[in-house]
């Protein structure tokens, strides 16, 4: 059995699988609303899951989409009762241990695996052989100036923001001021690549075409599936003028991939999540 | 077999697994701290040493090997024990460093020049307050051209009378031993890169000033009371209290009133915290136990750093998101909060326990802050995983950090089955 779990009805993939007529099974995380409740210090949130729910995710596949509860009424109801929704995920952390598999990680962002922030992500593709470089940046502690001196043509960035290459538009004014994120804006073509499951990526040039690495390209997707834990996913990419890559943004949301005409196809012949993509617990042991 | 027995139970002042004995108020508390104590001592007097050993060249350390060689071990081991003194030394070894890179020859070398005066002015200062102690003469005190000067402790104030006379004054104290400073050059600095010490310094009356030692003297009591072990941490690595009032009540409600509180640890001065505006009511006895147990659980750590290693190479690139706050912070910030919101939350929970029926308010603000320490617990992933470094981390510091998770994800799950029981 393969289930989706999500918290947003505009979930691209959700719509995307929904259409390709997939026998999956859809949960949408209002419908726990129910054995939802607010409880006094030290428990704060008790959540009894159906047991329908708990056979169907017990020794499933599943993709977890519980990226944000933002918009949903379970996230209403915790911030009535002033409830950070990381208590949602550490109820939810326990139904979904029981899965067999699991494509994307679990908790808030910048806990997450599959939802770091953009320096995370660069340390990760970095540290995990992903045949592709990574910009250059400087990050700025506190009220410090920034050191841009290694930047050949420095952009401020949020360090959550994935989109915005040419000039920030998401700038929250905490991040404006203090702790702040240099990037070397980038020269090259940008590159659209998603992947899913074992499958061989696929890739798109959103504006013009160049001649880039392809095995690169492979190896990075394989190293991205592994080190943010996500069967599936999309990257932003650019590609230089000797053909390189250079690694900008992993997103899981898909946003860009389902604007490609073979998205569908592609999706189509991903059989959903089959093998654990275990954490990297070597550095640890 | 005696031998055998006192291995194992043998206490290795470089052994991580004895922060988290600390932090679980083992019965042999007592032993660790004095051991890792002494390790501090020894490893500040090899420092000073190292950065005496250069006196045949240098006039200003040549004095200051000879004031400090005279003193009596007290008085050495209260300048070794000194943020003054580590922090200069800090200072010292970045300027050496520098030395051999930079291309600004001239400015380094006025930095060292700098940091050789005030270790001579330290120790001059130590002399100078034993000697009016005695009624002896002391030279430095002739030179000196201001009125008052303080230990390199901050414990004592040595102030000259109107015809010139000198005498010693002891600084307000809670515990005994760890002094409240409301007004050394050190506590009023500006610090541009400080959340305590680049706020505005306004001078605190006498009330607020004894308010202020009161509610902390009331707040280490509790922590004494509650987790024993805790109250020796506080007496044992915390030397000085830096108090700033920002704000006036008189200002009404227009301060910013997000701003208004704060405490900080700077790891250069292990020995010292600061706390902003803790001469405000609203700053209430309970928050005091947790701002001292919190920076104290800092000094305790970063003393181990100092004398060990640190805990994890800090690159100001690599941070982790901090599952309690959301913030990306510094790597030894991080391994560093672990420990803190495993002590704070141990302390409240156990003196919330022993609350009066009729402390409803103190009550519904401890449960709010022990439900914010353990939610950062309860993520899946193993904390030690959230690490963003490309250097190895001793795997005792990590077994150390994810058996505090472990512990607190029992202690939340005992609490539902009791709930649901």
């Amino acid at each position: 059995m393969t289930v989706v779990l999500y918290s947003q009805c505009n979930d691209p993939l959700v719509a995307a699988i929904k259409a390709s007529g997939k026998k999956w099974l859809f949960l949408h995380v209002d419908e726990l609303l129910d054995g939802l409740s607010i409880k006094p210090w030290p428990v704060l949130l008790d959540l009894t899951v159906p047991s329908a729910w708990k056979e169907q995710i017990v020794d499933a596949s599943v993709v977890n989409r519980l990226f944000s509860f933002e918009g949903t009424t379970c996230m209403a109801r915790l911030s009535e009762a002033r409830i950070n929704e990381r208590w949602l995920h550490a109820r939810l952390d326990t139904l979904l241990a029981t899965a067999s598999v699991l494509s994307h990680d679990t908790g808030v962002r910048g806990v997450s695996r599959s939802l770091l922030p953009l320096n995370a992500q660069w340390f990760h593709m970095r540290t995990g052989q992903s045949a592709v470089s990574t910009p250059r940046f400087s990050y700025a502690t506190g009220f410090e100036e920034p050191d841009n001196g290694e930047l050949d043509d420095p952009m401020q960035k949020s360090v959550w923001s994935l989109f915005d290459w040419k000039s920030e538009r998401h700038l929250p004014s905490t991040e404006a001021r203090r702790h702040r994120f240099f990037v070397d804006r980038p020269t090259g073509t940008p590159l659209v690549c998603f992947f899913a499951g074992e499958q061989a990526p696929a890739w798109f040039f959103p504006k013009q075409e160049a001649e880039f690495d392809d095995e690169a390209l492979t190896i990075s997707a394989r190293t991205a599936q592994r080190v943010f834990l996500s069967d599936i996913g999309e990257m932003l990419l650019y590609v230089n003028a000797d053909g390189s890559l250079v690694f900008h943004a992993f997103s899981p949301y898909l946003q860009s991939a389902i604007r490609s005409p073979e998205f569908s196809e592609y999706l189509n012949r991903w059989e959903g999540p089959r093998r654990q993509v275990f954490r990297d617990e070597s550095r640890y042991e | 077999m005696n031998s055998l027995v006192e291995d194992v139970n043998a206490i290795d002042p470089t052994d991580v697994m004895h922060l988290l004995e600390l932090a679980d108020a083992s019965p042999r508390s007592v032993d660790i701290i004095d051991k890792l104590l002494w390790f501090r001592l020894l490893s500040m007097r090899r420092r000073l040493s190292e950065a005496l050993s250069m006196r045949e060249t240098d006039s200003a350390l040549g004095a200051t090997y000879r004031i400090y060689n005279a003193l009596s071990p007290t008085h050495q081991a209260r300048i070794l024990v000194s943020s003054e003194l580590c922090e200069s030394l800090i200072y010292l070894s970045t300027s050496y460093a520098h030395r051999l890179t930079t291309i600004n020859k001239d400015e380094v070398e006025n930095d060292i020049a700098l940091i050789h005066a005030k270790l001579l002015d330290i120790v001059c200062r130590e002399q100078a307050i034993v000697d009016i102690e005695n009624g002896r003469h002391n030279y430095f005190l002739s030179s000196h051209k201001t009125r008052t000067f303080f230990s390199p402790l901050g414990d004592k104030r040595a102030v000259a009378n109107a015809t010139g006379v000198w005498s010693v004054q002891k600084m307000p104290s809670i515990g005994g031993i760890v002094s409240i400073d409301f007004d050394s050059p050190l506590a009023v600095a500006h610090e541009p890169r400080s959340g305590v010490l680049s706020q505005r310094c306004l001078p605190l009356s006498d009330d607020e000033k004894a308010a202020v030692v009161t509610k902390l003297q009331s707040a280490l009591e509790n922590i004494d009371a509650t987790v024993p072990t805790y109250g020796l941490i506080v007496r044992n690595f915390v030397r000085r209290i830096i108090v700033r009032k920002s704000y006036d009540v008189s200002e009404g409600e227009s301060g910013a009133e997000r701003s208004r509180f704060g405490s900080e640890h700077v790891p250069r001065q292990p020995g010292s915290i600061r706390l902003l505006n803790t001469h405000l009511e609203s700053m209430s006895v309970e928050s005091c136990m947790e701002t001292l147990m919190h920076e104290s659980t800092h000094n305790y750590l970063a003393a181990w750093e100092f004398s060990n290693d640190m805990f994890v190479l800090n690159d100001p690139r690599n941070r982790v998101t901090s599952p309690w706050s959301g913030n990306q912070i510094p790597n030894s910030s991080f391994i560093h909060a672990i420990f803190v919101y495993y002590i704070c939350h141990r302390l409240l929970r156990a003196y919330m326990e022993n609350l009066e029926d009729d402390g409803e308010r103190a009550r519904k603000h401890l449960q709010e802050r022990l439900a914010n320490f353990m939610s950062g617990f309860l993520i899946r992933q193993d904390l030690p995983e959230l690490i963003l470094t490309e250097h190895e981390i001793d795997p005792t510091l990590s077994f150390v950090l994810r058996q505090m998770q472990t512990s607190m994800k029992q202690i939340h799950n005992r609490d539902i089955y009791e709930a649901v029981a």
